[in-house]
């Protein structure tokens, strides 16, 4: 716990949606805080209420805060707990309706100056880009350019062709480019900055993992026997989304990543019963493809089968066809087209 | 031509003799040969003329014809023969479709579906009146006993036209045929299946089923008559057979068709053939016709080489109009490996052998059923013998038909001293059994070569 503060203090008021809206510095003994015009310091958010909350000094100096019996109280950041009456410590976090107060000393230490290339001639932001993002933002897309262009290349069995390259190179990092420049877009709307790079970053990642996920999981099938290829594979897509989707909800609300993760469970569990529901749909308009996993033959395969329990395994697909027989055809008219 | 893809080409004759109610596209892009019609043509046409029908079939709905066949009559009483093909519209979908028959004289009426044998396409039916003349068979046609090159006279309605006769010669028996077929050199038009082709006497010597497409010109195939006369001393009900009993009729008569031809390919035996470091087994059966492929002319040159043989039984059977079955194909594939690495070269297999990407006719199909594995033939010390396969199994069963399937099989042996061998076994309207028995047969002779 940190010392009481005396001395003048600042209050931070951020938005609901994580948006730092104002700073106010306190010089007297009393401040107040609320809808109504009355107040030193007017916060427009409708689950404030009008006189809500007061600053002040005791005899000691040190500040204490009062709820005004407000209508949806006051809310301890530190331990989640309502208060009527506070003693204020350095960085305490108060909630009043959906907006979050902090309050600082003017000790508070901000953080190093970013040195500005062209001699200091441009205006330095308030919001520093942090430069390590982008840089490892940057590497992502990189590699994931190179991962396309290897799996181009393992599967290049004719002419090499340098646009088809170029083309595989490019394309998925476009993706991940757009993709990000969206949530960006989206997270300046809630927000106040874009966050463009921590996005890029965070698609870069996903997509560095899904494709290294797949080759482990097509590797461990083919060598080891150990996983069902596409039941995994789609199991790690599917949880790969929804970690993407969270990631990138935690950057647009950081406030609200409880409510971000069930909006994310939501959807998954959604994709994923309209994943089971059109199987069969699915599986008339495009069948198996199979045998198209042989890798080269110096990587060691499990262990073969014999031909007696090869044709075990195959005579256990039987019942199941005799029974999708007793079942009516699927309807002509389906989504996709005519079948014939 | 460099590969027919041979497996299309039943399917093309049979289509093509089911007549298109618009037919003026044929007659204009049927070359101009002309058909001499000598003395005995124009004796036989006016002799044969009573006894000759038109087939029709008829959409309930509309009461207007939805194709049309040919048909001769063989009693007094009003029996007749024609194609299975002909009346399988109202055959198996009663309720959509009805038959009526168009004499010479211009008199119609109705008719009754009796018996009908899917294997040799034939129907046999009833006419709604008697008191017809009717043909006769010629002996010598029923005792395979014609000569080469004797002339025969065709009759039917070809393209909704009016009754014609077309001239040609007896050529044999169609070589490497499972089911026997007539081979005769002569004109042959959509809407004359069915229809009687007669010798000089006016005897029947075959019953028109089918021609060649693929531009080949005068190749036209008939059904020998001693399948008719099987179909008409077959004990049959005294009702017509129709809806539901015509579809177990077909299982019936797929399920024999298909446990004989099995057992034959499974005594007939197979030869080694011999694909780089590894031995495919090759059918000895002669009702294979083979073709083979390569990519060794692509340009620009291939990096790996794909030389394959495709062998196909001459022989697709008509259930309807999207429905053939009855095929066994086998396609043996020989990989060999020119400037790719081990993962290029894999992948460059895997396309070549991949399966179970083909639509299923939803409508007669279940959906498909695959297993894969890697497998290994033999037992202790015989596996030295057997490459490592990875192997597939798709198969989806005949929605209509109980205990039939359409099984696709592949064996890969993946690369050996840079070559790899695959083997691919389609097998149309078989029972599970029979596509699995055949599958270990061709499991147990894929070997390597010692």
């Amino acid at each position: 716990m940190s010392e009481p503060l005396t001395a003048a203090i600042w209050i931070e008021v951020t938005s609901k949606a994580g948006a730092l809206t104002m700073r106010q510095r306190i010089t007297g003994d009393t401040f107040s805080v609320g809808r109504g015009y009355q107040n030193d310091l007017i916060v427009d958010d409708p689950a404030v209420s009008p006189a809500h909350i007061r600053f002040s000094r005791d005899e000691t100096g040190a500040w204490w805060i009062d709820d005004l019996a407000s209508d949806n109280g006051t809310v301890d950041m530190s331990n989640d707990t309502r208060v009527s009456r506070l003693q204020l410590t350095e960085n305490a976090a108060l909630r009043i309706g959906h907006t979050l107060l902090t309050v600082r000393s003017s000790a508070f230490v901000v953080p190093a100056t970013t040195r500005m290339t062209g001699g200091g001639v441009q205006t330095a932001t308030a919001t520093a880009t942090p430069s390590r993002v982008v840089y490892y933002a940057f590497t992502a897309m990189l590699l994931v350019g190179a991962t396309s262009a290897l799996s181009i290349w393992l599967k290049q069995t004719g002419e090499s062709k340098l646009a088809i390259y170029v083309f595989g190179v490019i394309m998925l990092p476009m993706i991940a480019l757009g993709w990000a420049l969206a949530w960006a877009l989206v997270t300046r709307i809630v927000a106040a900055r874009g966050q463009f790079f921590r996005h890029l970053l965070i698609v870069g990642v996903a997509l560095l993992a899904m494709s290294l996920i797949g080759a482990l999981v097509k590797y461990a099938d083919y060598t080891f026997a150990l996983v069902n290829a596409s039941t995994v594979e789609s199991a790690v897509t599917w949880l790969a989304i929804g970690a993407l989707l969270a990631a990138h909800l935690r950057v647009v609300v950081p406030n609200r990543v409880r409510l971000a993760l069930v909006v994310v469970g939501v959807l998954i569990v959604a994709a994923i019963s309209m994943d089971y529901v059109l199987k069969e749909e699915r599986q008339r308009l495009q069948p198996p493809q199979i045998v198209t996993s042989l890798l080269p033959s110096f990587l060691p395969t499990k262990p073969p089968v014999s031909t007696t329990r090869l044709f075990e395994a195959i005579n256990a697909l039987k019942p199941d066809l005799e029974e999708e027989r007793k079942k009516d055809p699927p309807q002509q008219q389906g989504f996709g087209g005519d079948v014939d | 031509m460099r590969r027919l893809p041979v497996r299309f080409i039943p399917v093309l004759v049979l289509a093509s003799l089911l007549v298109a109610p618009t037919s003026s596209f044929a007659v204009e892009k049927a070359p101009a040969t002309p058909v001499i019609v000598s003395a005995t043509a124009e004796a036989i046409y006016r002799d044969a003329k009573p006894r000759l029908l038109q087939i029709r079939t008829l959409l309930n709905s509309a009461s207007q014809k939805s194709s049309t066949g040919s048909g001769f009559l063989i009693s007094a009483d009003g029996l007749a023969i024609t194609n299975y093909h002909v009346v399988s519209q109202h055959a198996l979908e009663p309720q959509t479709y009805r038959m009526e028959y168009v004499s010479a004289d211009g008199s119609k009426g109705a008719l009754k579906l009796l018996a009908f044998d899917t294997l040799n396409d034939l129907a046999l039916v009833q006419l709604d009146k008697g008191g017809w003349t009717y043909f006769e068979f010629d002996q010598r046609a029923l005792a395979d006993r014609l000569p080469r090159g004797e002339r025969l006279f065709s009759l039917g309605n070809p393209l909704d036209i009016g009754f014609a006769v077309m001239e040609g010669n007896y050529s044999g028996l169609v070589e490497r045929s499972y089911n026997d077929r007539i081979h005769l050199s002569g004109p042959m038009n959509p809407g004359m299946s069915g229809g009687p082709t007669l010798t000089t006497d006016s005897k029947i010597a075959g019953i028109n089923v089918a021609k060649s497409g693929w531009g080949a010109e005068q190749v036209s195939f008939l059904v020998p008559t001693r399948f008719a006369t099987a179909l008409m001393n077959k004990p049959r009900l005294a009702e017509p057979i129709t809806g539901k009993a015509v579809r177990t009729e077909i299982g019936k008569q797929l399920g024999v068709w298909q446990s004989a031809l099995y057992d034959k390919l499974d005594t007939i035996g197979f030869k080694p053939a011999a694909s780089g470091p590894f031995l495919l087994p090759e059918s000895n059966a002669v009702f294979f016709t083979c073709w083979a492929n390569t990519n060794a002319d692509e340009k620009p040159a291939p990096r790996a080489r794909a030389d394959s043989t495709l062998c196909n039984m001459q022989n697709s059977l008509f259930i309807a109009g999207d429905l053939f079955t009855g095929n066994v194909s086998i396609k043996r594939s020989h990989f060999t490996n020119l400037s790719l690495n081990g993962f290029q070269f894999a992948y460059f297999v895997s396309n070549h052998s991949a399966m179970g990407n083909e639509r299923t006719n939803a409508k007669r199909m279940t959906p498909t059923a695959c297993h894969e594995d890697i497998a290994l033939a033999g037992e202790g010390a015989e596996q030295a013998a057997y490459p490592r396969l990875r192997v597939a199994w798709c198969a989806s069963a005949y929605r209509e038909f109980d205990g039939l399937f359409n099984v696709s099989f592949v064996a890969v042996a993946p690369e050996r001293d840079g070559q790899a061998a695959a083997i691919t076994v389609f097998m149309n309207g078989t029972s599970y059994e029979n596509a699995a028995r055949f599958a270990r047969r061709i499991l147990a002779e894929f070997k390597v070569k010692s």
